[in-house]
């Protein structure tokens, strides 16, 4: 028998720093998930990514239990990361705040792809662009 | 603590812009929600409700009005729930063997020849509620029979260390490197009687460990097993046992590898839920 899922949550947390306080503890508390083994499991997980934002979408079937996949990180943050910077630009179109190679940006294409609704590295690199112009990021080289 | 929550409810196409705007400002992260058919996301991120809080949280929406026009911001400041306890009307008091284990609040009778955990984890881990845990609470239960030395690594709420005292160890020692987790440790050391027998101390490793004990037990992980198992050969008494849990299938046979190199003889992996325990010995003379 399926079990019946009740409700999906989605977050965006530091990888294997996980706490029941906000925003683990509002989002899982209210379906009464038990939020001290989401916590272990996932910082069991997401060890040797310390450091990094791993986001996770959790499933809390109806008898309160759960399951949860990881997700590759969100791509601005890679791109900053890649470019060295603390953040994005305030005016994309007028500031550039940073600068990342096509090299970079194949990479962070290809790490994301399994997250990304692209049939093919080329595509899944000019969305990886795309995100990189919303935040003042060149592609330079 | 109470904590001012931000929400920014943005077009979908918005949402890694918004959601890298609260990422910068709120590190600890955020959660999002879809609104179905509206093409929509609600994000919504934290903020200590202090005065660095509130800092913070000027420069955040002015950020948010330059980079995420599009999204429409709220803000409201929500009390401190204990969000460890809300899921509490679902607890229910875990047995394994001759131990009983349950929170403070509720009530039970164990009989004789049973031994009772009353204990709050907090923030701590260790409710007796994870697979590790109850792997764990299933050695102590096997191997303490009265009059042991036991020695308890990573022991979060002291749940471990509790249950040991209370089947009888003569002396135990738990050792955790959180300053938190060795204040709720005591606490419940003394909510269970058994201060007398049961020795918290701030730590991490057993470099600094002088005893040879009949039992250790490490729910940790891996990473931090591989420090402590260079050591424990030195902290065992002859035919002590040596238990590790906190990790799952794919690396129980790493750690038994760890443990046999550090001479101990592998005598079991026992699994629950998902999760694994591997029982090692040390050497007789």
């Amino acid at each position: 028998m399926a079990k019946r899922i009740v409700a999906m949550v989605k977050l965006q947390i530091q990888a294997g720093k996980a706490t029941p306080a906000p925003p683990v503890g509002p989002a899982l508390g209210q379906h009464g998930v038990n939020i001290m083994e989401f916590c272990k499991s996932y910082n069991e997980r997401t060890a040797k990514l310390t450091g990094t934002i791993v986001p996770v979408e959790i499933t809390v079937y109806a008898d309160r239990t759960f399951t949860f996949v990881t997700k590759t990180p969100p791509a601005s943050v890679l791109l900053r990361q890649a470019a060295g910077l603390e953040k994005g630009s305030g005016q994309p179109n007028k500031t550039k705040v940073g600068s990342v190679t096509p090299k970079q940006v194949r990479e962070i294409a290809e790490r994301k792809m399994p997250d990304l609704n692209a049939s093919t590295v080329e595509a899944a690199m000019r969305m990886i662009e795309g995100t990189a112009r919303s935040m003042g990021i060149e592609v330079v080289g | 603590m109470r904590w001012i929550e931000i929400s920014v409810d943005v077009r979908f196409q918005d949402s890694e812009t918004a959601g890298d705007c609260l990422l910068r400002h709120c590190p600890a992260g955020l959660s999002e929600s879809a609104k179905p058919g509206r093409g929509r996301r609600v994000l919504r991120a934290y903020l200590p409700s202090t005065r660095d809080g509130r800092i913070v949280l000027s420069r955040l929406r002015r950020a948010l009005a330059r980079e995420a026009a599009s999204g429409s911001v709220g803000v409201r400041v929500i009390g401190d729930t204990d969000w460890v306890s809300l899921w509490r009307v679902h607890a229910k008091p875990v047995r394994v063997g001759r131990l009983t284990v349950h929170p403070t609040w509720m009530r039970s009778r164990v009989g004789s020849g049973q031994a009772l955990v009353r204990l709050d984890a907090g923030q701590a881990f260790g409710s007796g509620e994870h697979p590790s845990t109850q792997l764990c609470l299933a050695a102590v239960e096997r191997y303490v029979r009265g009059g042991e030395t036991v020695l308890d690594l990573g022991t979060g709420s002291g749940i471990l260390a509790i249950a040991a005292a209370r089947l009888g160890a003569r002396r135990v020692l738990a050792i955790d490197d959180d300053e938190l987790a060795v204040s709720i440790a005591r606490a419940n050391v003394r909510a269970n009687g058994v201060e007398r027998s049961v020795l918290v101390r701030r730590g991490s490793g057993l470099g600094r460990v002088r005893m040879r004990a009949d039992l250790i037990v490490a729910n940790l992980t891996p990473e931090i097993l591989a420090g402590i198992l260079r050591h424990v050969g030195r902290c065992l008494a002859p035919g002590g046992r040596f238990v590790a849990s906190g990790f799952g299938p794919a690396r129980a046979s790493a750690v038994a590898r760890l443990a046999q190199a550090s001479g101990l003889r592998v005598v079991g992996v026992e699994a629950r839920r998902g999760w694994r325990a591997v029982h090692a010995e040390a050497g007789r003379p």
